[in-house]
């Protein structure tokens, strides 16, 4: 007696095929969207004082080292302390409402507290100030920031995204001086032959 | 057929018996079988010593408050969300205004001094914005010669310390600072009624010319009160031996370079005494050989306990410490008779029995003749004051003084001798009533002061007793008021160096809780300005202008620059005192004191007990700091324990073995329990114990550990005592609480892992955790050490050279000629075995401390271990080698081949790289390892999130990972050092060289005996040292290419007496 239609004979291939199938584009799209690619670049929380790059760097076309001073020579840029911000904002738009943190921060003697945004896993140890030495230009890595009303994470800072600059710096480098050039293009320094740097590629690289 | 062949390496028949332990020396093939494992105890169902831990204990031990299935329950679920959530978010809080220098993510150096026993050592501290985290030796500052001791190692956590006191106290219950200051500056008028008639102050010997000027001072306005010193370290008789000798308050510094003759008469002067690291420096010097043809000084040593210094010895012998005397009375005699010596009536001193060999004072004798002018005889400060008075004799006849014997003017011109007696009679003085006002300025005589003395009933006589006092302990609960000391990272204060070099202590911090200094309070009881940064400046002035040691009647000027210049170098070079010279040794005078000398000699019927400070604690100052109770003490290797150290021999007679108990009495004595520990090298019928353990309530780590033997000590048997009465004690059950509560695995101790199930006792027999005993050395020669004439005879050490296997590559070998090629070398020939290094190693690495229960299962977390081996056949008098392993960086690591996952890699700079991000823990890699230098974390050593107190991380490296549960850790050569160099020199466009950095084993170093560099360098010390043919590399014959290279030891060895 025949109880289930023949047709339903091909069930478990169907099956087979499907579950293999399913299962691997879950697998792969796991593998290749729950990655920083997609789920860290584009962050770009509020800040507890509305500062804009665009503004300060794009329009006013300030130096990327006036705030972040320490670049050239510590592992971390430096987020400004307050008195460089007073050092301009005592006299200009001394009024402003958007402004009232950054006062509120200077006369209580208390820190702006500001959102991180490019994060590194604390086991990776980076180092600003010997990139910058070598050449690597600022918007490399933070895009382009003079560009940016609110500042978001640009590139997914990923071991594989730093792994592909390590093989291969060349294309990433600049002349130094032209390193906090936001708009710089490889063309306009076509005569420049970019140095050798052998950055590391083994583990005490980055992590210690 | 297997291609394998047997393990092989070739060592002469004259090689001599090397052994780790008694244990493994007396049973070798249970003590194999018990080392083979990986990690020996407790992990592979190998029994504890006790019984082992249930299985409910297991599980409530390795997770803390919740099982194993509990964790994978949670672990799971935290897994799953995880997924779903966005990481969180952190703020970054820059400075509202910057100060000048401080800029985030560049470690700056400040240099400062810090006192240790007895000597001002000058440092440079490591500060991360604003947050000491590392301790380093001032390379310009005498004592310190840019070296560093576990002492001041280990002072970077004692700032930290979670358990110091956190605040004021009066009558036991907490006030304000105000509070205090209010009373003591009323205190201050009170006491100047009365001129200070019933003031006294308690302290300690100082070199502060600050505090001595402020001393003189109050002194100045009540001249009734009184200063009475005192230290439970008490090193006055080398003081009192040196104004006997030359009239004059002089401190002794020995200039070991150029000496060839060193003689120590129960002295650890490259161990622990007042300017061990500037003698250890001379002596390595001395020791250094590059060639056959190098000649090397040679170190007899007379004491009754294995010391540091005794490790280190060409010849030592056992004397008790009560005949030592003799011994150096003997050899003034040898020497004023045979050599015609001119020692003055000294030489007709009457020497008793000597318990040297025949040929030992004539042989030491004619060396030290031979050697006139490079020769040292060295006296220990548990020597009476005659002994060192006799020494100066000596080397002054011997032209040694001025030379090798250096003589500078003391800092204190006042030389108070026997700190015991002066607190016998201030205690005397309390009795009577005729004390009400006692400032005890740090110290603490509750717990400390000789048995006879009851200082603490007598404290209770005093209406105002102040105890100011880093931690709130025995002393300061015992006080009406109490005030919490400053660390002295903290606080402005000065020191003069032994050499008299006045150094600033210049803080780094300020003081993490309300506190107060000596200077401080002794400046409000003088009346004067009670700002210690202001007094100190008015010190540096004085010392500037050559007005130092004189009252100050008006304020000086400061010149600022010279202030600034003095703050950054960390000295004031300019105003340092000239050597002495070398004035005559009053020998007349010496000689009265020896009137009426002579003990009965110590015997199976006479006992001796000997006291000093522990290499570790010291005085027990800092009996919490984890580091200290948790590294391996040098001579026994016992960890978070003291001992009473007995002999093999008096062991065998007395019938006891290691961990039982005894109760031990002298005369006017209180009874002590303690363990015995069966030491190789002991002094026969004489019992070495150690001060600063035993503590009850000094805080979370170290409190009820080890035995406290302070009532033992008497006015009259300070340093050391006979007629010790010994009994053993078969029931503990009336000492065991006195033992910090091991039985309970839940109770909430604040890092995981520090206790453990296993109680204190086994049966009777107390338990004691020792590292040496956790390997074995498979008869392999590991540490090689050989005599300068066999080494002459055949430099390359033809004995126990293997060759490197002639197997071909299963892969193509690395080619490393190119760019860094880092390495290291060890010279066994100058390593004293101190532990300095290993405390660097844990500061610069954030390596944990894992607690004595799991030390027992061989779970040290220790990068670098101290190998201690003994040589030679005599199981009371052995030799001794030391050998620091730590990675040793295998070009062909035997580690990476067996990673699963990679997570131990090789750099093309040839370092063993370890990615603790990767490491799943399944420890094959440690397995492997033939060197044994890989450690895993069983548990989470640095404590569960939110364990560990804030303050207490404050002292963590911020450029190293902490690492975690389950992960593989081992030495990296201090990849973050090298980094950072290279980074630096990067950044100036340029190639590391030679001395950019140091490896911080390196730097501490006293000895210089680790040097590291890049081996394609062909000018580096170390390319240079590995060419040497002493070098060696460890285990190489089975074809691991190790980095470290070690350079074998030479002993040097007395013709006369082999």
């Amino acid at each position: 007696m025949q109880i289930f239609p023949r047709s339903l004979n091909k069930l478990p291939l169907v099956a087979a095929v499907a579950i293999n199938v399913i299962g691997a584009s879950l697998t792969l799209g796991i593998w290749y969207y729950l990655t920083p690619k997609h789920f860290q670049v584009g962050y770009a929380p509020v800040q507890p004082i509305p500062y804009s790059h665009r503004l300060h760097v794009g329009q006013m076309g300030m130096d990327c080292r006036y705030c972040h001073a320490q670049v050239e020579r510590s592992a971390h840029a430096q987020i400004p302390p307050t008195q460089t911000c007073m050092g301009c904002h005592a006299v200009v738009k001394n009024d402003s409402q958007r402004l009232d943190a950054l006062r509120e921060s200077w006369e209580a003697d208390r820190p702006v507290e500001w959102v991180k945004i490019h994060k590194l896993p604390d086991h990776a140890f980076f180092n600003h100030s010997v990139h910058v030495a070598v050449g690597v230009g600022c918007n490399e890595c933070h895009g382009r920031v003079d560009e940016m009303e609110v500042v978001r994470q640009d590139q997914p800072l990923s071991m594989a995204w730093c792994l592909d600059c390590h093989r291969n710096p060349r294309p990433h480098l600049r002349p130094k001086d032209q390193v906090t050039n936001m708009e710089w293009r490889p063309e306009m320094a076509a005569n420049w032959t970019p140095p050798e740097v052998n950055p590391p590629q083994h583990c005490s690289g980055c992590h210690r | 057929m297997s291609r394998r062949t047997d393990y092989q390496f070739t060592t002469n028949d004259d090689a001599p018996n090397v052994w780790r332990s008694l244990d493994a020396k007396r049973k070798p093939e249970e003590h194999a079988e018990r080392a083979k494992a990986e990690f020996p105890f407790g992990t592979d169902g190998v029994e504890l010593s006790s019984p082992k831990p249930t299985r409910k204990d297991a599980d409530s031990l390795e997770v803390g408050t919740f099982g194993r299935r509990g964790f994978m329950l949670f672990a799971g679920a935290s897994a799953a969300l995880a997924g779903c959530a966005r990481r969180p978010v952190e703020n970054i809080m820059p400075y509202t205004k910057q100060p000048e220098h401080a800029v985030p993510g560049i470690s700056s150096h400040y240099a400062t001094v810090y006192p240790v026993r007895g000597e001002a050592v000058g440092l440079l501290v490591e500060s991360h914005e604003g947050r000491p985290t590392k301790v380093e030796g001032n390379p310009e500052h005498p004592a310190s010669l840019g070296a560093s001791d576990t002492a001041t190692q280990a002072a970077i956590w004692d700032l930290y310390n979670p358990d110091r006191s956190q605040s004021f106290a009066k009558a036991g219950k907490e006030t304000t600072a105000e509070d205090f200051d209010t009373f003591f500056a009323d205190l201050a008028k009170v006491v100047a009624e009365n001129r200070g008639e019933t003031l006294r102050v308690l302290m300690a010997p100082t070199s502060s010319p600050t505090l001595l000027r402020l001393r003189d001072a109050v002194k100045a306005k009540l001249p009734g009160a009184k200063f009475v010193t005192w230290a439970s370290i008490d090193d006055s008789s080398v003081d009192a031996g040196a104004k006997l000798a030359f009239d004059q308050a002089v401190n002794t510094v020995y200039t070991l370079d150029d000496a060839k003759v060193i003689v120590a008469v129960d002295s650890d002067l490259l161990g622990d005494e007042a300017g061990s690291l500037k003698s250890s420096r001379g002596y390595a010097r001395g020791r250094k050989l590059r060639a056959p043809t190098d000649t090397m000084n040679r170190l007899y040593v007379v004491e009754p306990a294995l010391s540091v210094t005794g490790m280190a010895a060409d010849h030592r012998w056992r004397v008790p410490a009560s005949e030592c005397e003799g011994f150096l009375v003997a050899l003034a005699t040898e020497l004023a008779n045979k050599h015609a010596v001119d020692l003055g009536t000294l030489g007709s001193l009457k020497a008793g029995a000597v318990n040297v060999p025949e040929k030992w004072i004539p042989a030491i004798a004619k060396e030290l003749v031979q050697n006139k002018g490079k020769g040292v005889v060295a006296v220990g400060p548990r020597q009476p004051a005659r002994v060192h008075a006799l020494a100066h004799a000596i080397n002054w006849a011997l032209a040694n003084t001025g030379h090798t014997v250096q003589l500078f003017p003391a800092a204190d011109a006042e030389v108070t001798a026997d700190h015991a007696a002066n607190l016998a009679a201030l205690t005397t003085e309390m009795e009577a009533g005729k004390v009400e006002t006692l400032l005890i300025l740090g110290g603490n005589p509750v717990y400390a002061a000789p048995g006879d003395v009851a200082f603490a009933d007598a404290l209770k006589k005093v209406k105002n007793s102040i105890h100011l006092s880093f931690g709130y302990d025995e002393t300061s609960s015992v006080c009406a008021w109490h005030a919490p000391e400053s660390h002295a990272f903290e606080a402005w204060g000065d020191h003069r160096s032994r050499s008299g070099l006045y150094a600033i202590q210049q803080p780094l911090i300020a003081p993490l809780v309300a506190s107060r200094t000596a200077i401080e309070l002794l400046s409000v009881l003088a009346g004067q300005e009670p700002k210690a940064h202001a007094q100190v400046r008015q010190t540096f002035a004085a010392v500037h202008t050559g007005q130092i040691g004189k009252p100050l009647v008006a304020k000086l000027q400061v010149n600022e620059a010279q202030w600034k210049l003095a703050l950054k170098k960390g000295l004031v070079s300019e105003a340092t005192p000239r050597a002495l010279g070398a004035p005559a040794a009053r020998t007349a005078e010496i000689a009265k004191a020896f009137e009426g000398a002579g003990a009965k000699a110590v015997g199976p019927d006479n006992l001796e007990v000997t006291f000093a400070p522990d290499p570790r604690l010291g005085d027990g100052t800092s009996a919490n700091n984890p580091w200290l109770l948790e590294v391996p003490c040098p001579i026994s290797k016992l960890v978070w324990d003291n001992a009473a150290f007995i002999s093999p021999a008096t062991a065998t007679a007395l019938k006891l073995e290691s961990g039982d108990v005894v109760r031990l009495s002298t005369e006017g004595s209180k009874p002590v329990e303690v363990a015995v520990f069966v030491q190789p090298g002991q002094g026969d019928n004489t019992l070495a114990l150690t001060l600063g353990w035993g503590r009850q309530n000094v805080g979370r780590y170290g409190s009820r550990h080890g035995f406290d033997i302070q009532p033992l000590r008497t006015t009259k048997g300070y340093q050391f005592a006979t007629g010790v009465k010994l009994e053993k004690v078969t029931d503990v059950s009336g000492i065991v609480h006195r033992f910090a509560d091991q039985g309970k695995a839940s109770e909430p101790t604040p890092v995981l892992g520090r206790v453990g199930p296993v109680g204190p006792f086994d049966g009777a027999r107390y338990r004691f955790v020792q590292t040496q005993d956790h390997h074995s050395m498979e008869g392999r020669p590991l540490a090689l050490d050989t005599t300068l004439d066999k080494y002459r005879a055949q430099p390359n050490f033809p004995q126990f050279k293997t060759p490197d296997p002639k197997v071909l590559p299963l892969w193509k070998k690395q080619d490393y000629s190119k760019g860094y090629k880092w390495g290291m070398t060890v010279d066994l020939n100058a390593c004293l075995g101190c532990n300095a290094c290993v405390i660097a190693c844990q500061s610069e690495n954030n390596v944990g401390v894992v607690g004595k229960d799991q030390v027992e299962r061989g779970r040290e977390m220790s990068w670098l271990r101290i190998d201690r081996y003994f040589v030679g056949d005599d199981e009371n008098n052995p030799q001794v080698a030391i050998q620091p392993v730590a990675c040793v960086h295998c070009e062909e690591a035997p580690c990476e081949n067996v990673c699963p996952v990679n997570a131990t890699e090789h750099s093309p700079e040839g370092l063993n790289d370890m990615a603790y991000n990767r490491c799943i823990g399944t420890r094959y890699c440690a397995n492997n390892c033939p060197y044994k230098v890989r450690r895993f974390n069983f548990l989470n050593y640095h404590g569960e999130d939110g364990v560990l107190p804030e303050t207490e991380k404050m002292h963590m490296n911020p450029n190293v990972t902490v690492r975690m549960r389950g992960v593989m850790e081992k030495c990296s050569y201090c990849v973050q050092r090298i980094q950072e160099a290279k980074i630096d020199a990067r950044r100036e466009g340029r190639l590391i060289k030679e001395g950019d950095f140091q490896v911080a084993c390196q730097q501490a170093c006293a000895t210089e005996a680790i040097v590291f560099g890049n081996l394609n360098d062909p000018n580096s010390e170390v390319a240079k040292l590995t060419k040497l043919d002493r070098a060696y590399r460890l285990l190489s014959e089975i074809g691991t290419w190790p980095r470290t290279s070690y350079l074998g030891k030479i002993r040097n060895p007395n013709p006369e007496l082999v």
